[in-house]
């Protein structure tokens, strides 16, 4: 049988496929590891990790609308010490990556939260979330400033050794000039994209679906925004991207490695079913075996554009 | 007791009461290891639809000798209008068992349960099965009006007491599942003990329910219902934190919550 190599980096985050599973998706894995093979993946993306423990916001915190969900969880996480203590021991025990998604509400808890998780065994690379559209402080407040977005990317750079990965926000008109900006600071690559800022009403009642009113749009609503962004940005930038954005199947994983992305993320479709992540993995490396690609690398950016 | 990931074929579909239908599902390895007050999130209907974009969390109704699983489905919404047009011989994807059923202790005698409205779904599995374990069972079921009553004369056979309640008193006496609890403990007296409660339906009904078992000190099960995208815990959109300080996401630590955990001693 002929073969393929699946091997991607991320920067210094060296991965043995692309498919990863995207933050808050996926919870600490344990969830779907009785009903998935999670070893098989090149990447688990925790759940948003603050210093502190976080409620979250009130229910209800999930509305299903065309194509896609609408969430306002808020974040809500166990903190960074439970995570450390208790969640990271277990995840370390899978195969894959296990990249920690933080939060902070100032530059300097991203700072200190770096610094906190740098140097644990298991733990191999940070993603910066600058971009969660569900709450009030941080998270997307530094996401829409390309120059604060870059300060808090510095902040954690220096205080880590780990590579860093930063998410950002497509609730900006040019997320372009984040990204150069952010790519300027020495991070290893960039996951684009989070949510879009949405909400929905009930007609009859006037009554907005999520308790927190308005919160982020996932799932296959928002594929055909995530490929632009990952398309515009790699062009613009050269530092590798994580595509994220209503990944379904295979086919969907081959448009955003097309499109420019190194490696990708399945988010809400876990949710409907929980072997979508393995079933893209499968089915790309057909798809590479089958179009006699050497390697996944090889299929990195290969839109064909009109003449 | 893993949960799995099955296609389920529907072998009947049946309209059962106003807006409720009755789902049979042939899943055999997620039937052979269902418990009581445990769910099932159903979709999707085809790899590739996304409407609906989500599954749908629904209690196992009961599970029949030959191992169809029954849920019972209200038409709410978008999602449940199309599993409601669901035709025997179609398949869906199935995911289950899933969450903590109801814990019912050792030493009980009797077993009360008092469902309102959809939140008859899960406890007529509960009556059943303990019902057929030799256990006295009592259910105490209301709804809006007559035709809103879910049938429960199959578990009726099965020697399960039932009581109905209806609030127009179309049907049963005139009054909610709360008052049928009331009668049921005045004419029981303090013999609390021995008895064991598991309660489903809307929010002030458990409450009224957590209020009166608290003071006989009977042991006692509230199943909640809520919004859920994934089912299994990772997503975090059914959590609930109760006033007690507690908290849980109904999808895992739940649905089956004890009743003090909920409301307080």
């Amino acid at each position: 049988m002929k073969t393929t190599d699946l091997t991607t980096d991320i920067g210094r985050l060296h991965l043995a496929n692309p498919v990863c599973v995207a933050s808050g998706t996926f919870g600490f894995a344990e969830e779907y590891a009785e009903l998935i093979d999670v070893d098989l993946l090149g990447a688990v993306v925790t759940k948003g990790i603050s210093i502190e423990v976080r409620r979250g916001n009130p229910a209800p915190r999930t509305a299903e609308v065309p194509a896609g969900l609408l969430n306002s969880v808020g974040l809500e996480n166990p903190g960074v010490q439970d995570f450390i203590g208790e969640k990271l021991p277990r995840l370390s025990e899978f195969r894959p990556a296990v990249i920690a998604n933080i939060i902070g509400n100032t530059i300097d808890d991203y700072a200190r939260l770096s610094g906190m998780l740098n140097g644990l065994k298991g733990l191999d690379g940070l993603e910066v979330n600058i971009s969660c559209p569900n709450v009030s402080q941080g998270g997307i407040a530094f996401g829409t400033d390309p120059e604060i977005a870059a300060r808090v990317a510095r902040a954690v750079v220096e205080e880590t050794s780990l590579p860093v990965l930063v998410k950002l926000s497509p609730n900006v008109t040019d997320i372009v000039a984040v990204a150069k900006r952010v790519a300027d600071v020495g991070v290893d690559g960039l996951t684009l994209i989070n949510t879009l800022r949405a909400m929905a009403i009930d007609h009859e009642t006037g009554v907005p679906l999520l308790g927190n009113v308005i919160g982020g749009l996932s799932g296959p609503a928002i594929r055909p925004v995530a490929v632009r962004v990952v398309f515009e940005v790699t062009r613009a930038v050269d530092i590798p991207v994580v595509g994220c954005g209503g990944i379904m199947n295979w086919r969907d994983a081959v448009e955003f490695i097309r499109a420019g992305a190194s490696a990708v993320q399945v988010g809400s479709a876990s949710f409907r079913n929980p072997s979508t992540c393995i079933e893209v993995l499968r089915g790309l490396e057909k798809f590479l075996v089958d179009n006699e690609y050497s390697s996944v690398r090889e299929l990195v950016g290969t839109v064909q554009l009109p003449e | 007791m893993k949960p799995l990931q099955a296609q389920a074929e529907v072998v009947s579909s049946q309209r059962v009461a106003w807006e409720t239908w009755l789902l049979g599902l042939r899943a055999p390895r997620i039937s052979d290891q269902v418990v009581p007050g445990q769910f099932v999130m159903l979709g999707p209907l085809s790899p590739d639809s996304t409407d609906p974009f989500l599954n749908r969390p629904l209690s196992v109704h009961r599970v029949s000798e030959d191992g169809i699983l029954y849920v019972l489905l209200a038409r709410v919404g978008r999602g449940t209008a199309l599993l409601a047009k669901l035709e025997k011989g179609d398949t869906l994807g199935a995911l289950g068992p899933l969450g903590r059923g109801f814990s019912v202790p050792g030493a009980t005698e009797t077993v009360i349960a008092v469902g309102g409205g959809m939140g008859v779904a899960p406890l007529c599995f509960l009556a059943e099965r303990q019902a057929s374990a030799g256990m006295r069972v009592r259910l105490l079921y209301g709804a809006a009006r007559a035709e809103q009553l879910v049938p429960v004369g199959e578990i009726a056979e099965e020697g399960v007491e039932v009581s109905l309640a209806t609030e127009d008193g179309s049907h049963g006496i005139r009054g909610t599942a709360v008052d049928l609890l009331q009668a049921e403990l005045e004419d029981r007296g303090q013999d609390g003990g021995k008895c064991y409660l598991a309660a489903c339906g809307p929010w002030a009904m458990l409450q009224a329910v957590a209020g009166m078992t608290s003071s006989l000190g009977m042991p006692s099960e509230v199943s909640l219902e809520n919004r859920m995208a994934c089912g299994v815990g990772a997503c975090l959109g059914c959590k609930v934190h109760f006033s007690t300080g507690s908290s849980g996401r109904v999808c895992r630590d739940g649905p089956v919550f004890d009743t003090k955990e909920v409301f307080g001693p």
